[in-house]
């Protein structure tokens, strides 16, 4: 069985952001880069299922820049066998594109499961496995907590307002993959040393063309400052009053 | 042709309340463009609701019944809503940003070969073109962004729009499945939320707990502050990983943006991540024992207190209000 997981280095969402001079951008210059966080959560499900079965084949797939090779060193180091960079250093905020790219290398391959974060911490889009299920016309299955392979198939549990789901579908498939409570694993020492001696295959690629102007990025607007109004339980009572009289609700 | 299609969410055979805002939006960006607005019902048994969205000024509906479409089968109505789309013209497509209502959007624009605009907060019409504001960066910053083709398929956050009643004469047309010969993905067993419990992204009042609740021991306090406020219960990532609340319960970045009306964080310190989540509260209180916390840089009301002591009072308020 072959797994591949897209993977996507990402700003560490930890620090503030800053905007470009002329408010059109992001600026990424000195941002430190991470795993996607549901990137990594992903690559935690695949390895569990190589630990139980060892004739997985896990693959990283990621469309990047070359520095985006060290985030997806650190997954050969999770255990994932091995790497491709489809070379481009685009920082568009548009899904297609991207979508469009990592399917036709998916396509080539044809892994029998697709896993992917359920949103990119840069872009917030949350469509990148929507579409390439779509564009390979294969079963998607989004905000999965957790699955387990059966034959075939997969067997998935879908978190959604409406409520749990558990879903089923063939292969090949697409998952999205949400926050649980599964950990990525820490990797040792022996495994980074491992990790590096693995295949990355590192593909130059062109994107198709955008579609958006960007016309700002600007900061949300500021709250009002805070404002402490007491101390303990005894500051309660003017609460709800301030509640009632300033803020207009209860 | 021309005009927007609405592709409403449904819940246990009724709208969920966000389908109501993106009717309302549709309706008001429809008039400011001269567009006309149809809305596309997918589900099973639901042409007794249909009719339900022309309350909100939406008078075309077509209605595509079938058992698969109560089964969350995403690429099914993604292609059916394609087929609507090309059958009315459409050039944009409003969706809702709920979990499933992304992903449709985004396989609906895969298939259009554009991208969607996710959880998009604000929308104006500028050259008689749409333009959007959507979070970006884990909700940090907001872009302004202008797409130059059509269709644009968006979706919308909820909470955030208000829904506006407008009644009109509904007409409502059968629409037909598409030919697909088996089912994409099969539906196992729903296990539904709790319907008596108000769901967090539709929340009006939100009560939520961090790692100042001391142990789970002590959550029944927010939960009861919730119940007597009418509201929901919501957590912080600290203790939905302590395993004190699940998941579905965490707010921020790596749980559910909320935007209620009031939002009260009880021991939860006002981490970026966090605050990612629920910084578009229109009011936010927090009671937390340290003054310093960046939770109160941005509270609205704040109390310097431990939880245990100053909850049980908030309570007491809270029930002298529900009389
Ligand atoms: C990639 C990433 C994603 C993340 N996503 C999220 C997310 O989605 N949601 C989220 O919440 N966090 C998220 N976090 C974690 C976030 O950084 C914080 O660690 C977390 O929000 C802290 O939770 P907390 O406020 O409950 O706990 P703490 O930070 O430990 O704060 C506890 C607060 O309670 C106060 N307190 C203690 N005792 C009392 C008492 N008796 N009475 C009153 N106050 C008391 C303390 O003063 C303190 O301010 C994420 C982190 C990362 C790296
Ligand atoms: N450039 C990329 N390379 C590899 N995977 C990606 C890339 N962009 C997005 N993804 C995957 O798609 C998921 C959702 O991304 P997005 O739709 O951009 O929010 C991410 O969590 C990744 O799994």
């Amino acid at each position: 069985m072959k797994i591949f997981i897209c993977v996507k280095r990402v700003p560490d969402t930890a620090v503030q952001v800053k905007i470009t001079s002329d408010g059109k951008k992001v600026d990424r210059t000195d941002a430190e880069y991470v795993i996607g966080p549901y990137d990594e959560i992903a690559v935690e499900h695949a390895m569990r299922i190589k630990d139980k079965n060892p004739s997985t084949e896990v693959v990283i797939l990621t469309l990047g820049p070359a520095e985006a090779e060290k985030q997806m060193r650190s997954c050969l180091a999770m255990g994932a066998d091995r790497g491709i960079l489809l070379e481009h250093a685009t920082d568009t905020l548009e899904a297609y594109p991207i979508a469009k790219v990592l399917a036709e290398q998916i396509s080539i391959e044809k892994p029998d499961l697709i896993l992917c974060g359920i949103k990119a911490t840069d872009s917030d889009n949350a469509q990148i496995g929507a579409m390439i299920a779509a564009i390979l016309n294969i079963p998607y299955i989004n905000t999965v907590v957790k699955f387990q392979i059966e034959d075939a198939h997969v067997k998935a549990e879908s978190e959604l307002e409406v409520g749990h789901l558990t879903m089923e579908a063939a292969f090949p498939c697409v998952l999205s993959i949400q926050k649980s409570n599964v950990d990525p694993r820490i990797c040792s020492l022996l495994n980074m040393r491992k990790a590096k001696t693995k295949e990355i295959k590192k593909i130059p690629v062109s994107i198709p063309s955008t579609q958006w102007t960007i016309e700002e990025i600007a900061l949300p607007p500021s709250r009002k400052p805070g404002k402490i109004i007491g101390e303990g339980a005894v500051a309660v009572p003017t609460l709800f009053q301030l509640l009632h009289s300033e803020a207009k609700l209860l | 042709m021309s005009g927007i299609l609405v592709l409403p969410e449904l819940q246990d055979g009724v709208f969920r309340k966000v389908s109501f805002e993106i009717a309302t939006q549709a309706i008001e960006c429809a008039k400011v463009l001269g567009i006309p607005t149809t809305a596309l019902v997918m589900g099973q048994n639901v042409q007794a609701i249909a009719g339900q969205l022309s309350g909100y000024g939406i008078a075309r509906i077509l209605l595509v019944e079938g058992e698969a479409f109560a089964k969350y089968d995403l690429m099914l109505c993604a292609k059916t809503a394609l087929g609507a789309i090309q059958y009315t013209g459409a050039d944009y497509v409003f969706c809702p940003a709920s979990l499933l209502g992304k992903s449709l959007a985004a396989m609906i624009a895969a298939q259009l070969q554009t991208s969607a605009l996710t959880d998009c907060v604000s929308w104006q019409v500028k050259d008689n073109k749409l333009v959007l504001v959507r979070p970006i960066y884990a909700g940090k910053v907001l872009a302004k962004i202008v797409p130059h083709s059509t269709p644009v398929v968006v979706s919308l956050r909820p909470n955030v729009f208000p829904s506006i009643q407008n009644p009109v004469q509904p007409s409502i047309e059968m629409f037909a499945i598409p030919n697909e010969k088996t089912p994409f993905t099969k539906l196992v067993s729903i296990e539904r939320s709790n319907s008596k419990k108000i769901e967090l992204t539709e929340a009006g009042i939100i009560v939520a707990g961090g790692r100042g609740m001391k142990g789970p021991e002590h959550f029944h306090l927010v939960e009861e502050l919730a119940e007597a406020l009418n509201g929901a219960v919501g957590a912080s990532r600290a203790i939905v990983d302590a395993g004190w609340r699940p998941h579905e319960e965490q707010v921020g970045q790596t749980g559910k943006t909320v935007s209620p009306q009031l939002y009260v964080a009880c021991g939860i310190s006002g981490a970026i991540q966090h605050v990612a989540g629920m910084r578009t509260a229109k009011v936010i209180v927090a009671v937390n024992k340290d003054k310093d916390a960046p939770i109160f840089q941005i509270a609205d009301y704040g109390i310097v207190g431990d939880t245990l002591e100053v909850l049980p009072k908030m309570i007491e308020e809270a029930k002298k209000l529900a009389k």
